[in-house]
């Protein structure tokens, strides 16, 4: 048994190395900052959130409604002109996330048993998951109203009314409003829409820019482990051929991976989405997000493709010079993962969180990073906002080049075999 | 005429390698220190000393891969650090225990490195012809480097090395870790290709090896050259019989 356990021992010990508890330290402090800023987030949800009223009816219904919204932890302001357009624009530039309008005679028609319509306008500044929460809040209050009417009328006791109708005295027209546009759908089915398209870009992110940063970062350690990288760096071949040749090659691997992934991503996506929307349901719909400007263009693919292949090919550049910074093959995780940080950090930052709230450091945190750009890009691909993602994409062109300068550098200078991270302890 | 006259004048005026007043420093560390010495074709120089007494860096610096802190390196008349690209064309190096790339067959490495080194097809058919005789693997080149001995990976390493037929090919500890007979061989043909005009630079801590190999060498201890000479010079200039003797006497 004793024998037993020097065994486990010395497995344990070859195990946990340095190499290997780093990134691990490194993702715990990580989530600990994205999770500290996903609280502060999540608190602005448990504040109370602002709405705006238009009411084209009597006094009475405005009370009735803004009472129950108060109850419901909103702050209500009330918008004085008769104009919904105008009233969308005040919401967008106050950053009130939803409009409601109390149409004429809603007192009064649901003083008579007729059930009513309530429009809700979600004015739509980013697609996170927190601006999804925000809008979910505003569908339960609509809940709370109809039962709070519905209570009314059985205390009234409006026998006229079938049960269905008296369990739903007050319906919602829901409207989506992106930009100037306004169209007559409900917001989940937009969302659902701009995830179908861009579920991938996540995905090829994480698994090719990672597969292939290792991967990459792999070749050069083990060429310098082997000492074939000895026998290159002295043949007649240019230092920058060997990067590019490096970069092609773990680049069209990438791709390679991308497109598998893709096919098999495509399969999955319809069997979750198969039969789900069809015939004229689709079509209205997508109607209804091409009134809203959400539609990917060609240009917006070519666009969004460029972005993403940019962000694979500083993933690269950098990868190269983390291969050498790896003294052993053993190494490559510990060294390449400030890489996967890097995109985990943007990744949650812009996918959970309202990106367009944060902090300003914040901010242009995001915006220095490069694998941020193809995140950011969908967003501005659904409004067509192309000059944002052509920006981003110069920024990530010119950081790719500096990463290949700096690269070329190193492989022409005595760094190429003698820097690396050293993970023993100095004595 | 006229153009012998100029090719026996480049040859009298340019030695195949001249190191002159070689210095490295890793950080702190001086490594080589003011280390000078020249080679000729067909000549065969060996660096001896023991591990860590600086024989690879200044080998790497010869290959083109290490800059030096001072002095300067001449390959045929041309200082490597200004014609890195050109001078890669007439060497080559073997580092000591390299490997190659284990999922190629031991055909494929040798057509990979013909690839890069030659110009034109047939300058590739030649490499490679070359490159199969001097590594006298025959059958099992067809094989993948994973399954090959330490010995066969260092034949076929040196006959890469030398396929171009470079005007110098620098060794490393060419035939450390070997056994007898894989040793012998790799010796037999370095001393086979000396003699056909390469000049050899080559590093080694095998006293007796050297003195069989080596038409001069230089002994080197802590990066500075202690003596140098033919192995007989400095055996009588030291009253001792054989190298390992004299490198105990004045290096230490």
């Amino acid at each position: 048994m004793k024998k037993f356990f020097v065994l486990v021992k010395k497995e344990i010990k070859e195990l946990l190395t340095i190499q290997m508890i780093l990134p691990l330290i490194i993702m715990v402090i990580v989530f600990g900052f994205i999770g500290q800023i996903m609280s502060k987030e999540t608190a602005k949800i448990a504040e109370p959130q602002p709405i705006l009223l238009l009411n084209q009816d009597t006094q009475d219904s405005l009370d009735a409604i803004s009472n129950i919204l108060k109850k419901n932890n909103f702050v209500v302001s009330v918008f004085d002109k008769n104009d919904v357009s105008v009233a969308i624009t005040e919401a967008r530039d106050k950053r009130i996330p939803v409009l409601m309008v109390i149409p004429e005679n809603f007192s009064q028609g649901l003083n008579d048993f007729q059930p009513q319509q309530l429009s809700v306008y979600k004015v739509v500044q980013n697609f996170s998951l927190m601006a999804s929460t925000r809008y979910s809040m505003i569908d339960q209050v609509v809940k709370n109203i109809n039962s709070y009417f519905s209570d009314e009328w059985i205390k009234e006791g409006a026998k006229a009314a079938e049960p269905e109708v008296l369990k739903n005295p007050v319906g919602t027209k829901e409207f989506v409003s992106i930009d100037d546009k306004v169209a007559n759908v409900p917001f989940s089915l937009v969302m659902g829409f701009i995830q179908k398209q861009t579920t991938f870009i996540p995905i090829v992110l994480f698994l090719v820019i990672i597969m292939a940063a290792q991967m990459v970062a792999m070749t050069v350690a083990n060429e310098k482990e082997n000492k074939t990288f000895e026998i290159l760096l002295s043949s007649p071949i240019s230092r920058k051929t060997i990067i590019f040749a490096k970069l092609v090659g773990a680049g069209i691997v990438a791709l390679l991976f991308a497109a598998t992934y893709m096919i098999g991503f495509k399969y999955y996506m319809q069997g979750m989405t198969g039969g789900a929307l069809s015939g004229g349901a689709a079509d209205g719909i997508a109607s209804s997000l091409q009134a809203l400007g959400v539609v990917v263009t060609p240009m917006g693919y070519v666009l969004l493709g460029s972005s993403l292949f940019l962000g694979v090919l500083v993933a690269l550049a950098i990868a190269i010079i983390l291969g050498i910074l790896a003294d052993s093959v053993k190494s490559v995780q510990a060294v390449t993962t400030p890489l996967m940080v890097f995109i985990l950090l943007p990744y949650l930052l812009i996918n959970f969180t309202d990106f367009s709230a944060l902090a300003p450091a914040a901010k242009w945190l995001i915006y220095a990073i490069p694998f941020s750009h193809p995140f950011l890009a969908v967003e501005n691909l659904m409004t067509q906002n192309y000059v944002s993602i052509m920006i981003g994409i110069a920024y990530q062109a010119a950081i790719f080049l500096f990463f290949v300068v700096l690269a070329t550098k190193i492989f022409s200078s005595d760094k190429v075999l003698t820097l690396k991270l050293n993970f023993k302890r100095k004595k | 005429m006229v153009s012998y006259y100029v090719v026996f004048i480049y040859f009298i005026m340019f030695k195949v390698l001249e190191v002159k007043n070689l210095n490295k420093n890793y950080g702190d560390i001086q490594a080589v220190k003011d280390v000078s010495f020249d080679i000729d074709e067909n000549e065969i120089f060996a660096l001896v000393g023991p591990n860590g007494a600086g024989k690879s860096t200044i080998l790497k610096i010869v290959a083109t891969i290490l800059n030096p802190t001072n002095g300067e390196v001449l390959i045929n008349g041309k200082n490597i650090h200004h014609h890195a690209d050109s001078i890669r064309k007439m060497i080559s190096y073997l580092p000591e225990e390299a490997g190659a790339y284990k999922n190629l067959t031991g055909i494929g490495y040798l057509e990979f490195m013909a690839d890069i080194y030659a110009d034109n097809i047939q300058q590739k058919k030649e490499y490679l012809e070359f490159a199969k005789e001097i590594s006298g693997l025959k059958d099992r080149l067809q094989s993948k480097i994973a399954t090959y001995s330490k010995g066969m990976t260092r034949k076929l390493l040196l006959a890469r090395t030398v396929m171009s037929r470079p005007k110098l090919a620098i060794l490393d500890e060419p035939t450390s870790g070997l056994d007898i007979i894989n040793g012998f061989e790799i010796r037999a043909v370095i001393k086979k290709l000396a003699k056909t005009g390469m000049a050899v630079l080559l590093s080694s801590h095998n006293m007796l090896e050297i003195e069989f190999l080596s038409d001069r060498l230089a002994l080197i201890n802590k990066g500075v050259v202690k003596a140098s000479g033919t192995a007989e010079e400095l055996k009588m200039n030291n009253q001792a019989e054989n190298l390992e003797e004299v490198f105990m006497k004045i290096a230490l």
